[in-house]
């Protein structure tokens, strides 16, 4: 617990536009640890999603560097990344992006499918355990189409822990969702953190900031803790 | 990667859009089996049913030479068995006593052969070298003058059957009718039967048997014998050949006209046809393979969206490059196949309806039954699994410039 999972130095991002040149990220330095749920918060258009996907490998920076369970990722090629994405890394979507032509238990599967290193029971054990976890034992073969937002949203959280990640990185997940089922994701992520988890939420939510351990604010390209209010 | 291709499989059988797209590969395929019909029933009919048949493997040799002179010519030109005085053409009508049966005359039809043009022998031998009357028949024989292929109620029974194993190397007499003024006399003749042949089951030659030319001679003889000799009472210069195939007649009448030989068909029904119905098929092969190609380029691409978003999923979820590339082309590969399984099913179920509306016969298999290329079918499959592996390439590129610049 409280171990640094996530670390960035010195993060630079730029964007080129109409042969402007845009600073999303000036300079990120920061060290994310277990056990805590971090709310990233800043205006529209302030990088957080850019922030997230360099944070997930999905994107690469200008410069700096990136750290996963104290390994540079920085320079790593396309299938490391993809590598470390899958066991490490976790992601949860506003839009819960479930593939809509597969059951709850195969979208669960899914990221174990990719991973090729479990066999057939193990990957129903644990797809059996999580969704036990999310509550949603009796939802196992039904389509997304056939699920409320909240129960959705439950089974993205479930894909997210497929290959048991130390990061949980989500952008928006509470957007889509009335009151009561943002309150019921937040609980989730708030006691994956407890189990040791380190989440970190991209929001403009007023009650993700009440919930999360620490606020991160990205304002002009740096990322700052401010006080949750 | 086994239970990946099932989760594959599952998404391709669960989306409406691709069991659309399989559905209208199935259709374009069976429109192929459709044309296919065509030529191959007719193909199969013609070459089973007419063609193999003796007497429409033979043709007349067509110059002014004499039997004899015409016999030395084409000496060594292949796929020719046989050359035969025209005489020999005319089926003699043989009854037995010995082939008494409850339905039918005890006739059969007797055909003239030398042991090159015979069919292939099962039990006995072909005509021995030795003089004397010799005949083949059918293992299983129908002992009828008639054997009608146009009536389609008509039908051999078994009880009629004569199995010829219980005759072989036996001598049967026969007799034949000899008409002369109004008056008929009925003539016998002695025939050693040495051999059995197996009856194709498309050709209905149930009732025919071959005898050898001494036999013809002395048949002809005695219902001309008002004539000196049966070579001078007919043409002397006529004579036709039998050929092995009817495949080859083209070969053969080629080699032929380097001598100055033309050959005239004794049967009614022209080889052309056949050749002409090839063609067709040949333009429908090419225009429904483009079809395919050209629907499966605009699917796939048209597609593009869903596919991006879908791989985009999966790369959040730890897929590398070469794997989504693999699952694009997979499912792409399983959509073909499943197209072309559907189309076999279709086809079999066309064919099938086609049997029992034209020939109320069973379902799938039956004499005179409609019949389809599966070799047809496979062609057009593979010109589009072809196509598909190469669009999947081409599809994935484009994914992956998308990819990278998202």
């Amino acid at each position: 617990m409280n171990n640094v999972v996530l670390k960035c130095q010195s993060l630079k991002k730029t964007y080129k536009k109409k042969n402007r040149k845009l600073v999303i990220l000036k300079d990120i330095n920061y060290e994310f640890k277990s056990g805590h749920v971090y709310a990233i918060v800043g205006k529209s258009g302030a990088g957080k999603t850019t922030l997230i996907n360099i944070l997930g490998l999905l994107k690469k920076q200008d410069s700096g560097k990136i750290f996963i369970l104290n390994n540079d990722v920085s320079k790593i090629n396309e299938n490391k990344a993809s590598e470390i994405r899958n066991k490490n890394i976790g992601f949860v979507f506003q839009s819960f992006y479930l593939d809509p032509l597969l059951t709850t238990e195969e979208n669960i599967k899914l990221p174990m499918l990719l991973n090729n290193s479990l066999d057939k029971i193990k990957i129903n054990e644990r797809v059996k355990k999580l969704l036990k976890e999310v509550e949603l034992e009796d939802r196992e073969t039904h389509f997304p189409k056939e699920l409320s937002g909240g129960e959705q949203q439950r089974v993205a959280i479930a894909r997210a822990l497929a290959n048991n990640p130390d990061i949980i990185l989500a952008d928006e997940p509470t957007g889509s969702l009335d009151p009561e089922n943002e309150e019921n994701i937040l609980n989730i992520l708030k006691s994956l953190a407890k189990k040791g988890k380190c989440i970190i939420i991209v929001t403009h939510s007023k009650t993700v900031r009440e919930y999360a351990d620490i606020v991160l604010e990205l304002k002009k390209g740096i990322l700052e803790e401010v006080s949750r209010d | 990667m086994k239970n990946y291709l099932i989760l594959i499989l599952k998404r391709i059988i669960r989306d409406f859009k691709s069991r659309l797209v399989i559905l209208l590969i199935a259709l374009i395929l069976l429109l192929g089996t459709i044309v296919s019909i065509n030529e191959k029933t007719t193909e199969e009919m013609l070459s089973k049913e007419t063609y193999s048949k003796y007497h429409n493997r033979l043709y007349q040799l067509v110059k002014k030479e004499s039997y004899e002179t015409k016999k030395k010519d084409i000496k060594g030109i292949p796929h020719i068995i046989t050359i035969l005085h025209e005489y020999n053409i005319a089926s003699e009508y043989l009854s037995s006593e010995e082939f008494k049966t409850p339905n039918t005359d005890h006739t059969i039809q007797a055909y003239t052969a030398d042991n090159l043009s015979l069919p292939k022998i099962k039990y006995g031998t072909n005509f021995p070298d030795k003089q004397g009357f010799y005949m083949v028949c059918p293992i299983n024989m129908y002992p009828n003058s008639n054997l009608s292929s146009n009536n389609i109620n008509f039908k051999i029974t078994n009880k009629d059957r004569i199995d010829m194993q219980q005759y072989l190397n036996k001598t049967i007499q026969f007799q034949f009718e000899n008409v002369n003024n109004m008056n008929i006399k009925k003539e016998s003749i002695d025939i050693k039967i040495v051999g059995l042949y197996e009856v194709n089951k498309h050709s209905l030659e149930d009732n025919t048997c071959y005898i050898n030319e001494s036999a013809k001679k002395y048949i002809y003889d005695t219902l001309n014998n008002d004539l000196p000799s049966y070579i001078e009472k007919s043409n002397p210069e006529a004579a036709v050949i039998i050929i092995d195939d009817i495949k080859n007649l083209e070969e053969v009448e080629s080699e032929l006209s380097k001598i100055g030989y033309r050959l005239d068909p004794y049967t009614i029904i022209d080889p052309n046809f056949l050749i002409e119905t090839k063609k067709i098929n040949k333009t429908y092969s090419l225009i429904l393979s483009i079809i395919c190609v050209f629907l499966l380029f605009l699917i796939l691409f048209k597609d593009t969206k869903n596919t991006l978003k879908y791989n985009k999923l999966l790369k959040y979820l730890g897929a590398k490059d070469n794997h989504l590339y693999l699952t694009n082309l997979i499912h792409n590969i399983l959509i073909i196949l499943l197209a072309f399984i559907l189309s076999l099913i279709l086809s079999f179920i066309y064919r099938g309806l086609l049997n029992i509306i034209i020939y109320f016969r069973p379902f799938l298999f039956s004499k005179n039954e409609i019949i389809f290329s599966i070799t047809y079918l496979f062609k057009i499959f593979i010109t589009i699994f072809i196509s598909t592996i190469i669009i999947s390439i081409l599809n994935n590129v484009y994914i992956k410039y998308k990819l990278n610049k998202n």
